[in-house]
């Protein structure tokens, strides 16, 4: 064998000893890709068998409600966020996946989720949570409904995008969050009747809680009574009634419709003349007209947040109405230090 | 057509009578679209002209029992009076292993933008693959359908769907005979990129026999969205880009026509109630591989309120198969709904 052909011979051994350990090593690489791809697969199933119950709401203040009932035997999630107007959520895909795997759905009702939740519900496939399903739960049974249209049906849309049961907003009065935890409490009953105990026991915590703290609002709140106020949107009917401020009228002058250049005039003109100087409106409206009518009348436009996490720091059902009456309070406080002062000289 | 105008107006007095009686939380849900326009070009192109009142589209929705839910959409279509049923069926929300069936007269998933109903997409007229490819009205056929969403550890949105259709009445499939359906495969993914962005895409693919020889048609889709919408200020401000594709490969005696078509789609929403938006459109004809056309448009779109919706379309078509080879259009559209609205597909 001459040089030439033996180092062919020895570069073909060398190849195909490379060849080999090549495939060998990608036989390996191969063995370790399945191998761990079914060690992803069987944690990702054993993640997934659940231990405890997936409740998904609508609203972030039902997700707080319950968690308050549900403690530690659910875990909790909300669609919309706390800052997000919850007429107007996009039905995404990647909510259906939320809804797929859970075991309890609690909406608003009253059509304030008309335009999101039934092409969720139904792309979900989850039959447990479809309306009638023993997973499917309305917060809003058993509530006293406020600003129920008394309107001819075909007249309704003049009036705006109004509600046609009521005003939806109804989470705004902590009574009310009795008759959201006792309709959750039902539902959580339904689907995991063992824990019945634990359910009832934290409800009675959570309502216990809830009438000491509105004891306290309703004093923080009794030198205000009467307090007139206006409003961006007309999300606040419960929240005036159970706290005694006023709302005189609105920024948009049909629920829904924008200010024409004539109601900012009206607007302005008599919140000058009951001398009104605060306007309330929600973070996901656009300030920019409502500021302008309050720099018109010497006033100041109050944040407040509609819903848990609606303002940094609102953690929880508690913290909503902490947050908005010391917003309110401060505000209040403000002018009636100007006044004085005012008075003073 | 007068008998199709007596069943209307006989379900409608049923309706309404019984919305009067005790019946009246029985009655479907009922919307009714209005489509008014106005259209102009600048050459004598085969087009409608002047005031259009293109169809009032009729919708009468309900759950049916605790199985099912029901969909029906009527358009009446004037100046003829022609009544069509644009959609009709149940869709199974009950069934085991989590599958959903639609059986009945439906707009199958080729692709996004044909899942809308022409009234109500962001466009006064139809991208040119929908009509060249299916029909004036996009695609619609009668069939069924059955969909699922595909289990996967990292929890993201992937559904399949396959659809058994009649499609002879379609322009790529006119040719072939009833009882030779046609396969629909489509495969939807959705995926968060954040909060405020997300994207889309889906892949479609299409088959049947062309005609009695067995010859076979084929068509190939993929569609994409991106959208930002911030959570905070989505009602003032959101974008969205939207492409989609087709291929065509129809099987002829001794040779294939090989034929596509594509639209790139941008909409910026800059306040409330307006947003703008620019199409560019091309396509060719599924029975043709040379004949193509293309246009460019420009959208100026004014929301009174979300039940009415006016808009302005600039468009520029050029094309290469007809006389006035190039020519421009000036839309002008009002849609208008009451009744039921419903929820919003994403």
């Amino acid at each position: 064998m001459d040089l030439y052909h033996r180092s062919s011979w020895c570069a073909q051994i060398l190849e195909e000893t490379n060849v080999h350990k090549t495939n060998q090593n990608m036989e390996k690489g191969m063995n370790f890709f399945w191998h761990h791809l079914f060690v992803v697969f069987v944690f990702a199933t054993l993640l997934s068998g659940k231990s405890t119950i997936e409740v998904v709401t609508t609203l972030p203040d039902l997700r707080e409600i319950a968690k308050e009932i549900g403690g530690e035997k659910v875990s909790v999630f909300s669609i919309a966020k706390g800052y997000q107007d919850p007429h107007y959520v996009d039905a995404k895909p990647s909510y259906i996946i939320k809804l797929r795997k859970a075991d309890l759905f609690i909406q608003v009702g009253l059509d304030l989720e008309v335009g999101w939740v039934q092409t969720l519900l139904e792309g979900a496939r989850n039959k447990k949570i479809l309306w009638g399903g023993d997973g499917y739960v309305n917060a809003s049974k058993g509530v006293t409904l406020l600003q129920v249209p008394n309107i001819d049906p075909t007249k309704l849309r003049a009036e705006g995008d109004i509600h046609i049961y009521g005003n939806p907003h109804y989470w705004l009065d902590p009574e009310n969050a009795k008759i959201i935890a006792e309709n959750i409490y039902i539902g959580l009953v339904r689907i995991a009747p063992d824990d019945e105990g634990y359910f009832q026991e934290n409800k009675r915590q959570f309502i216990s809680r809830l009438d000491q703290e509105i004891s306290k609002w309703t004093l923080m709140m009794e030198p205000y009574g009467g307090r007139k106020i206006i409003a961006f949107h007309n999300s606040w009917p419960y929240f005036e009634n159970r706290f005694g401020i006023q709302i005189a009228g609105f920024v948009e002058p049909k629920v829904g419709i924008s200010p024409s250049p004539k109601h900012i005039k009206s607007t302005i003109d008599s919140m000058k003349r009951e001398n009104i100087r605060i306007i309330i409106i929600s973070p996901y409206y656009s300030k920019k007209i409502p500021e302008r009518i309050a720099k018109e009348v010497g006033g100041v436009v109050v944040e407040l947040a509609p819903s848990v996490e609606g303002m940094i720091g609102i953690s929880n059902y508690f913290d909503l109405f902490d947050y908005n009456l010391r917003q309110l309070i401060d505000a209040f406080k403000k002018f009636d230090d100007e006044k004085s002062a005012g008075s003073g000289d | 057509m007068l008998i199709h105008r007596y069943i209307i107006i006989f379900v409608l007095t049923i309706n309404i009578s019984w919305g009067q009686t005790t019946f009246q939380g029985m009655n479907p849900n009922i919307g009714v679209i209005g489509d008014f326009s106005y259209q102009i070009h600048s050459n004598d192109v085969d087009l409608d002209r002047g005031f259009q009142f293109s169809e009032v589209e009729i919708s009468f929705r309900m759950v049916l029992d605790p199985y099912a839910r029901a969909d029906f959409f009527i358009a009446v279509v004037p100046p003829e009076e022609a009544v069509e049923l644009e959609e009709g069926f149940i869709t199974l929300l009950s069934l085991p292993y989590s599958f959903q069936a639609r059986v009945g007269h439906f707009r199958p998933s080729f692709g996004k933008f044909n899942l809308t109903h022409p009234p109500e997409t962001p466009l006064a007229t139809l991208p040119l693959f929908l009509g060249n490819f299916f029909g004036e009205e996009g695609l619609a056929a009668t069939g069924v359908s059955l969909s699922a969403l595909i289990p996967n550890p990292w929890d993201l949105y992937i559904e399949w769907n396959i659809d058994i259709l009649n499609g002879e009445e379609l322009a790529s499939f006119k040719d072939n005979a009833p009882e030779d359906f046609l396969y629909l495969l489509h495969l939807k993914n959705f995926f968060d990129v954040s909060e405020n962005h997300s994207i889309e895409f889906g892949l479609s693919t299409m088959m049947t026999k062309s005609d009695a020889s067995g010859h076979e048609t084929r068509l190939y889709g993929a569609d994409f969205i991106y959208r930002w919408k911030p959570l905070i200020f989505g009602r003032y401000r959101s974008f969205t880009l939207q492409s989609e594709t087709i291929i065509s490969r129809k099987e002829v005696e001794n040779q294939n026509i090989n034929s596509f078509g594509w639209f790139l789609f941008l909409q910026y929403q800059f306040s409330k109630r307006w947003f703008a938006g620019s199409l560019y459109d091309y396509s060719g004809l599924p029975t043709s591989g040379d004949d193509v056309e293309r246009r460019i448009s420009a959208i100026l779109s004014f929301w009174p309120s979300e039940f009415q919706t006016i808009k302005l379309q600039l468009q520029k078509s050029e094309r290469n198969f007809s006389t006035p080879r190039s020519f421009i259009s000036v839309y002008f559209q009002w849609t208008f709904i009451i009744g039921a609205h419903g929820a919003h597909k994403f």
